[in-house]
């Protein structure tokens, strides 16, 4: 019996590069998936291109077998590809756990973070959803890309199939574009951090979430506490929004203070800062102003820039406003 | 060729196995949060798992009924229904919807047996044909779950503030049952509803029943007559109080850590108790106040405003509060009445309604607690 030299070596590298790519695939979708590090800021997009770019390779090397329909398979590809599917239904299972327990994790390892706290819940978080959509999208095709090259069952392909790799300046130029013109979408909560008084004014919290496609071209956010005693509204429980603590009601008069009353850090209560998964996509920075109106009324604006590239380049500037009367009805919101 | 390539041999770490493992491991952290205060849930969640294991190692048939079509069909549609009737709850369940997941639960076991549990089973376990069907069922399933679920994940999260607020309630409520019920049985209600009248083989042997099937069969009478019987003893067994009382308490919030006396410079009375109800699962309806008085009336100082009327930890029970109420009457006299309706989880036409009462007079006499 005589083996062909040459197939044997086209056999071993084709062998190499289609599970590189599998394991490189499952890699990065295990850092996507995970909640550790908590943050990607601005890195996650890098993450998914990648993962298109081997999505792409991946569909070229299977020929699509995962997407053609019965009546262009033969039998052998049609077993081939009914059994990739359980595995990857299997596989679904697995990541969906995988991903619960990475957010076990993730929240454990960030116990003492208190941006999550009274902040507007999130269902799921831009960067699972991402590494949701995508172990739908092509774990079948990964399965059986590692089970085509296991069997060597197809024929290595030319440079004219992989004209779909055009694809992915596309896709970045799309989200690149989608992060510039799509609307932000706003959500707001109330009430939510239960009663709460500050030196027998009446208090309540507000939280809201501004975000772009979704929170894959950044979100913005706030949450605040805000007080009010029928002469003014004000937030509580962050220092640098510099609240003029005269307007704060105090509990005893004020010749009996031992020290003037400073306003407390309750960062569970009262923050600007973006959550950590808020710049798992593009860089997100912001900062909140706090004004007294003439009218008691109280003024919070939150503005925030969306970077998605470095330097600045592309970036986009949206603002979350709140303003709240001294008797505590809402003016504005969004 | 790809059978036969799988055959060869059986590894030791299969997808399957690492599903197992995964959801071993989230289900020991999920019932070592429920240990400290649930005794009873967790050690019927425990019950539950070990019979699972148990039928699983018990080969079945699908027997005369299961084994027609449309009984089969009957039964994916019900799971269908209930799966979708899943979608509608929120994150708060309410009393109806747990005997519904009863249901489900027995549904999928019925399940299980109609279909030989073909769709887990190991490679191994299965001839050609079976294993055939299992894949393809597998590929039906696989379109549907993306579908369904994908772009339902993906339109929910992206479109507008009301599903994206619907989407946080669903991750946490109802539609993460049927997400599950997906994940784990839709390739067995694709089997089911696919495979002709007859699925197990026309020849094939009649099964032993042997002593482990026993036990099985056993241990899922137990699974199904546990909840009811805790659900029956919300009404049938004595409501056990414990009460206590503190004079004239010390508020912990005084200036530099020195307690200052809650009610300032009138008496005050620091009102404990608790009230248990049931066996097994053990519903608890706590009360915690304080009052004052100063001769001319007694008054609230608090845990007697509507914020503060909480159920404490219910098992196997929901408790709603139907009155929680405080006045002073023109004798001075404070009268507060908290009334909770306990009602069972499995059984919601089966209520208990469990009082506190606290009665003080203007000079601090104690006339009714609890």
């Amino acid at each position: 019996m005589t083996v062909q030299p040459d197939v044997l070596q086209t056999t071993s590298r084709r062998w190499s590069t289609v599970r590189i790519s599998v394991l490189l695939l499952a890699a990065c979708w295990l850092l996507l998936a995970s909640s550790l590090p908590a943050s990607l800021h601005g890195a996650g997009i890098v993450l998914v291109v990648t993962l298109v770019v081997l999505d792409l390779a991946l569909g070229v090397t299977t020929n699509w077998l995962a997407f053609l329909p019965t009546s262009r398979l033969d039998e052998r590809q049609a077993a081939l590809r009914n059994r990739a599917y359980r595995v990857a239904f299997r596989l679904v299972a697995v990541g969906v756990l995988l991903m619960v327990a990475f957010t076990i994790v993730g929240a454990i390892a960030a116990g003492d973070n208190l941006q999550s706290i009274n902040a507007v819940p999130d269902a799921i978080s831009p960067r699972h959803l991402v590494a949701f959509l995508e172990l739908l999208v092509i774990g079948p095709t990964a399965v059986i890309a590692w089970l085509q090259d296991d069997a060597s069952g197809s024929e290595p392909r030319g440079l004219q199939h992989w004209w779909s790799l055009l694809l992915v300046p596309l896709f970045a130029g799309a989200w690149l574009v989608a992060g510039q013109v799509l609307p932000a979408q706003t959500v707001t909560t109330r009430g939510s951090s239960g009663l709460f008084e500050a030196y027998g004014a009446t208090c309540d919290h507000f939280a809201a979430e501004k975000s772009i496609a979704g929170g894959l071209a950044g979100s913005a956010r706030l949450k605040v506490e805000v007080c009010w005693d029928g002469r003014h509204a004000f937030a509580f429980g962050d220092p640098s929004l510099h609240t003029p603590m005269d307007i704060v009601p105090i509990p005893v008069p004020a010749s009996e203070l031992a020290a003037p009353l400073s306003m407390p850090s309750e960062p569970d209560l009262t923050s600007c800062a973006p959550r950590d998964p808020d710049s798992d996509f593009v860089n997100v920075s912001e900062t909140c102003t706090e004004q007294i109106g003439p009218d008691g009324s109280m003024h919070l604006t939150a503005h925030a820039r969306m970077s998605p590239l470095s330097g600045d380049l592309g970036s986009r500037d949206i603002e979350i406003q709140l303003v709240v009367s001294r008797d505590g009805k809402i003016l504005a919101e969004g | 060729m790809v059978s036969s390539l799988s055959r060869s041999r059986r590894p030791m770490v299969t997808i399957e196995r690492i599903t197992a493992l995964l959801i071993a491991l989230l289900l020991g952290v999920f019932l070592l949060g429920f240990l400290p205060p649930f005794v009873a849930s967790f050690g019927y969640l425990v019950l539950v798992l070990v019979t699972i294991v148990v039928v699983r190692s018990v080969p079945v048939e699908p027997g005369a009924w299961l084994g027609l079509r449309i009984v089969r069909r009957g039964l994916v549609v019900v799971i269908s229904l209930i799966t979708l009737d899943l979608l509608t709850f929120g994150a708060s369940f309410n009393p109806t919807e747990f005997p519904l997941i009863f249901v489900l639960a027995l549904a999928d076991f019925a399940l299980g047996r109609a279909t030989r549990r073909i769709a887990s089973a190991a490679i191994i376990d299965l001839d050609e044909r079976q294993e055939s069907v299992r894949n393809q069922a597998h590929r039906i399933a696989y379109a549907v779950l993306a579908v369904s679920v994908g772009l339902v994940l993906l339109v929910a999260d992206v479109a507008t503030p009301d599903s994206h607020r619907w989407l946080v309630d669903a991750i946490h409520g109802g539609p993460a049952l049927s997400f599950l019920q997906l994940l784990f049985f839709l390739p067995a209600m694709v089997i089911a509803w696919i495979e002709p009248d007859r699925i197990s083989d026309d020849d094939a042997p009649r099964l032993r029943q042997s002593s482990r099937a026993r036990l099985a069969y056993a241990m899922v009478a137990v699974c199904i007559i546990l909840p009811i019987v805790f659900s029956i003893t919300l009404i049938a067994s004595p409501i056990r109080t414990s009460a206590f009382t503190v004079a004239d308490p010390i508020d912990g919030r005084g200036v530099n850590g020195v307690g200052i006396k809650s009610c300032g410079n009138n008496h005050g009375l620091y009102f404990g108790a608790r009230k248990d109800v049931g066996w097994g699962g053990v519903s608890s309806v706590p009360l915690t106040a304080v009052a004052c008085w100063n001769g001319s009336r007694a008054y609230p100082l608090w845990g007697m405003f509507t914020s503060d009327c909480h159920p404490g930890t219910t098992e196997w029970a929901f408790a709603s509060t139907l009155t929680c109420r405080q006045a002073t009457g023109s004798d001075g006299t404070l009268t507060f009445t908290y009334r909770t309706r306990l009602r069972a989880v499995l059984l919601p036409f089966i209520s208990r309604d469990v009082v506190m009462t606290v009665t003080l007079t203007k000079d601090g006499k104690v006339v009714q607690f609890p």
